[in-house]
């Protein structure tokens, strides 16, 4: 089987991990034929569409199964495109339909291990310290530091030590530099612009030459995390990372 | 309920490895994988499944496995060594054909205790590791013999109310550094203030006064300073926290050491078993404790534990299977007679060397009982055909011709004349063949071999 998606080419450690990830999801349906495996995996089983592999190209949509409103957009879903040949199989696309995105491999791994130590977890709403913890863990390379209602007050006070000090400027945005002129001592953190909460996390964050995590509460629902993962591993944070996956394999 | 439970046991490993268990090399295409950056990582997130399903497994059984520990009888030890199925099984050989019982530690649920203290993939080859070898212990939990052979403790049956426990190891170990320093520390702070402020190994080696304290592994050295290092190199390799002095890596271990010491006496105090060590440092700090408590270690605990810890250790050289098949044979209490012999003589202040010289002589004598009994036979063999051949017909003289040997056949020709029957004499041969099966089969048969 051979993959080649985005920067990386499949290796026979992605082959053996996705091997290593179908045997729990087997053993796990066995147990409990109403478990979901992660909505990758199912997008990617969903294409191959059972145990008959005719020869073809083929393509499966997965979401994740937390239930909304009408109207609400799902957590994950994705689509794979994947394409068998003599009982080979060749997956050629992952695409995250929320955010539009490719997948590389590496970047899906990612989220079933993440997904894997959630599913251990025995609660529905998860704490800043969790989050943190979360995706230290599976992001080795890059440490994230999250900015939440009850830390955010230090964060606040050094961007504004900065700001006096010039050391740090504000992008030309009318946007943004009308939001920041709103907040005042007070203003609690919950109120601020999600733009105004990125950018003077990102200021903090950059002391310790980590990647800033901004919430707007002190306790995010589990089914968020994976959505939240995914906005932190884009720009600069996905570059590293991936760099430094790449050189390791 | 025991042999089902058994089976479910090994059906959980089989469903969660079983995969890589079918490989010719299970545990080196484990460690390959392992060196595999997101397969390890995956691994290590799935493998927890089999320990959650052990414990699942343990806890809906756990009175009916408290039941039966409670009703065995027979010599019931509790084997307080490593967790590894390996040394389990060598354990077992060392005193299969002694013990009737052997509990041990369920190997995946104690090993899953280590889990923060080991790196991720040290842990996911663990877990591996100890699965497939287990596999191989599985005759020794299901099988025919007249008392069961092995069976498992898990960790939430073992655990319990360890917070009186460790306040009580703390004092224990308050007093042996006491005793090792010739000092009075009071509380463990001042002991710690003491101690873990030594530098260097020269520094704690001055301190100490009574150095037969020491565990064999440092006294052993050819010197102390090397026999200290050593140790602390050794220790420090097994964990992913190193300690940067000798003194705190023995300091750590006599906690360590206390502290499993006397969850293993409370355990075996509640089951009514002998505890049995396959090291002789957990040995050497189990018999201090058992003194500073002032109790002697019993006859039958110093029997066990030497068939384990000197110089008969060699039982180890025994094949499981051949164990096994020995207890089926119901041979338990006769072996025991023998090793058992004279050993109301033995002085309960002596220790391992005086109980194992004893027996390493009791032994002897059944070696040379037991080789004489074997020569005398295929002695005796031959002589039913040299003296009951008289009247066998030659069809029967050449279907014979096959079984005895040819001195004796030509014998036979030579036209001796004292009567019996074809039938009567084939069963001659049988029921001699049936006693040198069992005599080599026998316990002793069986050491004998493999004394050497």
């Amino acid at each position: 089987m051979s993959v080649d998606i985005g920067d990386y080419s499949y290796s026979e450690d992605v082959h053996n991990a996705i091997l290593a990830y179908l045997d729990h999801v087997i053993l796990k349906l066995k147990k409990d034929p109403d478990y979901n495996p992660n909505p990758i995996i199912n997008a990617i089983l969903l294409a191959i569409n059972g145990e008959t592999l005719e020869n073809g190209t083929f393509a499966g949509i997965a979401g994740s199964s937390e239930k909304r409103t009408e109207g609400e957009k799902p957590d994950e879903l994705y689509m794979a495109t994947v394409e068998v040949n003599n009982d080979s199989l060749k997956i050629l696309d992952i695409t995250d339909l929320c955010t539009g995105n490719k997948l590389t491999v590496y970047e899906a791994l990612l989220i079933i291990e993440l997904s894997l130590k959630l599913e251990k977890m025995d609660k529905n709403m998860i704490s800043p310290n969790e989050i943190e913890n979360l995706f230290n863990e599976v992001v080795k390379d890059v440490l994230f530091l999250v900015v939440y209602p009850e830390n955010f007050k230090q964060a606040r006070d050094y961007f504004k030590e900065m700001l006096v000090k010039k050391m740090i400027s504000i992008p030309p945005d009318e946007d943004l530099i009308k939001a920041l002129g709103i907040i005042t001592a007070y203003t609690p953190w919950e109120e601020y612009n999600p733009r105004v909460r990125a950018f003077i996390s990102s200021i903090w964050a950059s002391r310790e030459c980590k990647f800033a995590v901004s919430l707007d509460s002190n306790y995010i629902p589990k089914h968020k995390i994976i959505p939240l993962f995914k906005m932190c591993f884009t720009g600069k944070a996905k570059e590293v990372i991936l760099h430094n996956i790449k050189q390791k394999t | 309920m025991k042999n089902e439970l058994y089976e479910k046991y090994f059906q959980i490993l089989e469903d969660n490895f079983g995969r890589y268990f079918n490989e010719s090399n299970p545990i080196e295409s484990v460690e390959k994988l392992l060196k595999q950056q997101m397969t390890s990582r995956i691994l290590y997130e799935t493998s927890d499944e089999v320990v959650n399903e052990i414990f699942d497994l343990f806890e809906n059984n756990q009175k009916n496995i408290i039941a039966e520990i409670n009703s065995l009888k027979g010599i019931r030890t509790h084997f307080c060594g490593s967790i590894a199925p390996q040394e389990v099984e060598k354990f077992l050989c060392q005193t299969g054909l002694y013990v009737d019982t052997t509990i041990i530690h369920d190997p995946i649920t104690f090993v899953h205790s280590f889990k923060s203290y080991v790196n991720k993939p040290k842990f996911t080859e663990l877990l591996f590791r100890h699965s497939f070898n287990m596999l191989k212990l599985k005759n020794a939990l299901i099988n025919d013999s007249e008392t069961p052979m092995l069976r498992i403790i898990p960790k939430p049956i073992f655990l319990k109310d360890t917070n009186d426990i460790f306040d009580n190891a703390d004092e224990q170990k308050l007093d042996y550094f006491n005793e090792l320093f010739d000092e009075d520390f009071e509380t463990n702070g001042e002991l710690e203030k003491n101690i873990l402020t030594l530098e260097n190994t020269t520094d704690l080696i001055n301190k100490i006064s009574k150095g037969e304290l020491l565990i064999p592994e440092i006294t052993q050295s050819s010197d102390l300073i090397t026999g200290f290092e050593t140790f602390h190199e050794t220790v420090n390799s097994q964990f992913s926290v190193k300690l940067d002095t000798t003194s705190k890596t023995y300091y750590n271990y006599v906690t360590g050491s206390m502290r499993s010491n006397l969850l293993d006496l409370n355990f075996s105090k509640d089951f009514r078993l002998i505890n049995s060590f396959d090291s002789s440092n957990s040995w050497h700090i189990y018999k201090w404790m058992v003194k500073n408590q002032a109790k002697d270690v019993d006859k039958r605990t110093l029997i066990v534990n030497s068939l384990t810890l000197d110089k008969i250790k060699w039982f180890g050289n025994l094949k499981l299977d051949d164990v096994i098949i020995a207890r089926e044979g119901f041979c338990l209490q006769e072996f025991r007679e023998i090793i058992d012999k004279e050993m109301n003589f033995v002085d309960e202040d002596k220790d391992l060397v005086n109980v194992s010289t004893q027996i390493s002589y009791n032994l002897e004598n059944a070696f040379n009982k037991h080789q004489e009994e074997l020569k005398t036979l295929e002695r005796d063999y031959k002589f039913p055909f040299f003296a009951n051949y008289a009247g066998v017909t030659t069809g029967s003289i050449s279907l014979l011709y096959g079984v005895v040997n040819q001195d004796s056949f030509n014998l036979i020709c030579g036209g001796l004349t004292l009567g019996s029957s074809l039938i009567s004499l084939t069963k001659t041969i049988k029921n001699h063949y049936a006693k040198r099966t069992n005599l080599i089969s026998s316990p002793l048969g069986l050491l004998f071999n493999v004394q050497s």
